[in-house]
């Protein structure tokens, strides 16, 4: 751990109260000074493993290094969840215009594979046993990657699976970097003993040499306990290399006269970053950084927790009659909706109480992710009037309040509504460009995925994808694939 | 020129005729829509892509084969179901739906498809290039059947024949009655042209009493007004105040933004913005001087601090990211006077003194001149804020250079006539991003060609040439890529910036899709609530 003890325990000692409030709840009660905050935000915004990388690697620890660290972690995983989900249902977008909106019939093994990985990770077998089934009816060339990653599914998939599994390892069978690490992490997240591939992928030859493996051996670092090493370990992080990585594979398509190849990008990589990231900010959460700042560690977990991130319980600060008694604090507020989430006390009652936008709009998300107010109007009601208070004040806001409230109310109106209608209030939420700059670069993601999924505005979607790219150079994946399912879909 | 085929679906409309009109409004009042035009006009012209405001009053007023659903999917309009691929996908068969009927009641036939397609009815050149790729159009041997021969194949028929307007063959009988017919335009669209109001800016429409034999039931909305407004003070109260409904190409404004009655959405038009060049200057001719005016501006200063935005969306060649085409390895033009004085001096034709670019030829500092168009006050300030950047770079760089603003008349006439040294440009494409009638040798004399710089490079024009032939999409595509490479290392223009659009609804006004290019093409599903 990089963390200078002595120095941060010095710090616990003297810092007051007032110095410690954190940039997240500052900025929610007062307004910035709008250039110097984009400036602020252009630069933590888009590089949140710069500045993570920076601190962890300071000498000295300050009070605002502590929260500026745990603001960038919970970015980080925030951002590449959405990322995540954006690249799952590219995969899928891209597999049904192949297969049936666009042309028929017409899937490459390498098309098809990239689907039946997006359903894998979503947890539907049953897409998953037919895509394998569909790649073997192609009539095309295989490439061993497909072929590999088809095996390691089908074998998972299988009733006696674990055997199956430690065969499948042990045999050798797999070979190709990209089949390897997606056993690796099959594997792993089943329980498999991650040092086993931490040897086998830094023993053999050129096992750290290859992209897909440095990506295997950082999730099975973390899984073993190393998460900061791990996390370092990442491939192609910005700011660090501003290169555009390789695709996962490419394949030769043979089309009347031509061989061409079609390059490949797999959600594997983007899985293994989200996980890290995840799991970089539970061990941010329960480290010192966050006991200089108990308040902001606890407004960050619940916010976490609101976004799934599998962040750690809420250790409160609070003493129970503080929580009960809001109007309060925007900590104490989110605090109060995760205790009263699940009780059956009058929806609206809550709501009242709380009067942070952040809060609101997270407590929004909280009851739009119940499957009782799927498609329920009143829900809609209260979400798009809640979308249109940001509305008003959209130029007034200060920028983490409008990030924050825009992704939840937007994640809010997308469960309840559908992409079709939800996409419409999401346009309303964007600002001048669309771009890294001045939006979120989380509800950048998300918004692409809906607008994806809506379909009317693909011209839009890739812009959003190839802006997002300029800043996290190893998203090119997601542009290259909007470029190619443009150009499915509408050549003749 | 059937020599030059067309490859991809092209439909590229240059805005340069109608750059005038910054803001364009029409509306739909109880029963309209407004939108963004150029003042109006009375020639309404189907078959150009000239001029896109034409283009698109065009979709109220004629429909076509195919069309697309607001979610991308293709869907018959006219024709019924999808063509049928015969002779190994170099034709194809399509059939007309029964018993259509034209506005005037009478009968829809297989003769208005081919009068459209074989376009017999004028001597006026088509712009639509993509059509070069329909060999015949015949009858077929059943009932409402039209046949379609390719120069080659064409995998998705149905694409290529969508949004191509089909023309009534009776009206049409004599190569004279067309230009009347511009004027007087009758289609089988939602909508028909009921007048015409110079003096008020305006066209008015009304509902086609016979589009429910297309699609029943439609249009939802009786009437629409299209309105051109000079001033863009005028679009917020007007929206605001619920005189117009819909503002669909604007550029992006704070306050409609945040009105929570006001639905706003992006949408990308496919604009790109340029400086061309005119290759035929014997100084601009060189390549090196051209590369090295690349680097004597800084177009993400300009782009950021004029349009408030991200320079991601600084060009790096002719096309923008949101093309299939863009080649995101093309590096971006790095802002360095200095590398620009080496290319000059490089090109043996100009030298550097005292931070001075001098012409050789005479010993005088190099004059450069920009021309441009005049805008209304209030209109387009960032246009004009950003190009008087360019100038300023320019002259910063050592090149004695001056802006010229000309009248519309004036700028489009120093355009078609090559009068220019530098000139602003604007094209709009659709999807398929043709830009082959801008910089391929053979478009600088064609009819319809707009190659006005005179621009010529031969490996660009054997690119042309093989994307023209090719009907494999990913093959096009790395052949789009590698034109995208080549007219950045031999610039034609200065390549500036994509330029996002947004569009603002009352949310009176439901189901509303603005596409990119076919702002209209869903308007007969539009519907408009009481308030």
């Amino acid at each position: 751990m990089l963390v200078n003890i002595r120095l941060f325990n010095m710090l616990i000692r003297r810092l007051s109260a007032a110095f410690i409030i954190c940039v997240i709840l500052a900025s929610c009660g007062e307004r910035k000074d709008k250039s110097s905050a984009k400036q602020d935000l252009a630069s933590f915004g888009s590089y949140y493993a710069g500045n993570i990388s920076r601190i962890l690697n300071a000498d000295s620890l300050t009070a605002v290094d502590s929260l500026r660290i745990l603001e960038n972690g919970y970015y980080q995983a925030s951002f590449n969840a959405q990322l995540f989900k954006f690249q799952k249902a590219l995969a899928k977008s891209y597999f049904a215009a192949c297969h049936e909106k666009c042309e028929t019939k017409k899937c490459s093994p390498g098309n098809i594979i990239n689907a039946a990985i997006a359903h894998y990770f979503d947890g539907c077998s049953d897409s998953v046993l037919f895509l394998c089934d569909l790649i073997d009816k192609t009539n095309k060339d295989i490439p061993p990657e497909v072929n590999e990653i088809k095996t390691t599914l089908l074998t998972v998939m299988s009733v006696d699976w674990q055997g199956k599994l430690d065969d499948l390892i042990k045999t050798g069978d797999i070979k190709t970097p990209t089949g390897k690490s997606f056993l690796s992490i099959v594997s792993m997240d089943r329980a498999y003993d991650p040092n086993y591939w931490i040897d086998n992928i830094s023993k053999k030859s050129k096992g750290l040499e290859q992209l897909p493996l440095r990506y295997a051996y950082s999730y099975a670092l973390a899984l073993s306990g190393e998460v900061v090493k791990a996390w370092e370990t990442i491939p192609d992080y910005a700011p660090f290399d501003t290169a555009y990585p390789p695709p996962s594979f490419t394949e030769n398509l043979v089309i009347g006269d031509s061989t061409l190849a079609q390059k490949l990008y797999l959600p594997i990589n983007l899985y293994i970053r989200k996980q890290v990231d995840e799991m970089l900010l539970i061990y941010l959460l329960n480290s010192g950084y966050a006991a200089i700042n108990p308040p902001s560690a606890v407004a960050l977990k619940a916010l976490s927790q609101i976004k799934k991130l599998s962040a750690p319980e809420i250790d409160s600060p609070f003493e129970a009659s503080e929580t009960d008694s809001l109007p309060g604090s925007f900590d104490k507020e989110l605090t109060f909706i995760l205790s009263h989430i699940e009780d059956n006390q009058n929806t609206s009652d809550i709501f009242k109480q709380l009067h942070n936008p952040i809060s609101r709009a997270a407590f929004l998300k909280l009851l739009s992710d119940k499957p009782e107010n799927d498609y329920s109007p009143e829900m809609t009601k209260l979400i798009n009037g809640e979308i249109n208070d940001v509305r008003k004040n959209i130029n007034d806001l200060p920028e983490i309040i409008y990030w924050q409230s825009s992704i939840f109310l937007s994640g809010a109106i997308y469960n309840v509504a559908g992409p079709v209608e939800s996409f419409s209030q999401l346009n309303n939420i964007g600002r001048v460009d669309l771009s890294v700059r001045n939006n979120s670069p989380e509800w950048l993601a998300l918004y692409a995925r809906v607008g994806l999924e809506e379909g009317s505005q693909i011209s839009i979607v890739t812009l959003v994808s190839f802006n997002i790219t300029r800043y996290y150079p190893y998203a090119i994946g997601l542009y290259e694939t909007m470029q190619n399912y443009k150009l499915l879909c509408k050549y003749f | 020129m059937k020599s030059m085929k067309a490859n991809i679906q092209i439909l590229a409309a240059a805005l340069i005729l109608c750059l005038i009109a910054g803001s364009v409004m029409a509306q739909f009042g109880t029963e309209m829509v407004y939108y963004e035009l150029n003042k109006p006009q009375r020639n309404l012209n189907p078959i150009s892509a000239n001029d896109l405001q034409v283009f698109r009053i065009d979709e109220l007023i004629f429909d076509a084969l195919y069309s697309w659903d607001p979610q991308g999917n293709i869907i018959p309009q006219m024709a019924q179901g999808l063509p049928k691929s015969i002779d190994d996908g170099k034709g194809a068969l399509v059939m007309l739906k029964n018993n259509l009927k034209w506005p005037d009641s009478s009968e829809i036939t297989v003769d208005d498809v081919i009068l459209t397609f074989t376009k017999k009815y004028t001597e006026i050149d088509d712009t639509r290039r993509r059509l070069e790729l329909i060999k015949s159009v015949n009858p077929g041997e059943a009932p409402n059947s039209i046949i379609f021969k390719f120069e080659r194949k064409v995998a998705h028929p149905e694409r290529l024949l969508a949004n191509i307007f089909i023309l009534p063959s009776k009206k049409l009988d004599t190569s004279k009655k067309f230009s009347y017919f511009c004027e007087h335009p009758m289609g089988a669209g939602p909508y028909g042209l009921d007048n015409i109001s110079i003096s008020r800016n305006s066209y008015y429409f009304i509902k086609n009493p016979n589009y429910s034999t297309i699609a029943a039931g439609r249009p939802l909305i009786d009437r629409v007004k299209l309105m051109y407004w000079w001033s863009k003070a005028a679009w917020i109260p007007n929206i605001l105040d619920g005189v117009v409904d819909i503002l669909p190409g604007m550029e992006f404004n704070p306050e409609l933004s945040s009105k929570p009655r006001i639905i706003s959405k992006p949408v990308n038009t496919n604009t790109v913005a340029m400086i061309l060049i005119n290759t035929n200057d014997p100084v601009l001719k060189n390549i090196d001087i051209r590369n090295g005016l690349q680097h004597i501006i800084s177009r993400n200063d300009i782009y950021d601090k004029k349009y408030f935005g991200d320079s991601t969306l600084v060009l790096t060649g002719p096309y923008s990211p949101a093309s299939h085409f863009f080649n995101y390895k093309v590096p971006s033009w790095v802002y360095s006077p200095e590398k620009a004085h080496s290319l000059f001096r490089k090109s043996g034709l100009l030298t550097v003194n005292n931070g001075k670019v001098m012409n050789k030829k005479d010993n005088k500092q190099w004059k450069l001149s920009l021309k441009t168009f005049i805008t209304a006050a209030g209109e387009r300030e960032n246009l004009r804020d950003a190009l008087e950047a360019v100038n300023s770079y320019l002259y910063s760089g050592g090149i004695n250079s001056k802006i010229e603003y000309l009248p519309m008349e004036g700028y489009v006439r120093a355009l078609e006539k090559g009068d220019f040294q530098l000139i602003y440009m604007e094209i709009t494409f659709d999807d398929n991003f043709d830009i082959e009638p801008y910089f391929s040798s053979s478009a600088i004399r064609r009819n319809g060609g707009r190659n006005y710089g005179g621009y010529s490079n031969s490996k660009v024009d054997k690119a042309f040439a093989q994307l023209s032939k090719s009907s494999v999409p990913q093959e096009q595509q790395n052949i789009g890529k590698e034109i995208h490479q080549l007219l950045h290392d031999d610039p034609p223009a200065l390549f500036l910036w994509n330029l996002l659009k947004w569009s603002y609804v009352r949310m009176e006004l439901e189901d509303v899709n603005i596409m990119p290019f076919y702002f209209f093409s869903t308007i007969d599903q539009w519907k408009k609530k009481a308030e």
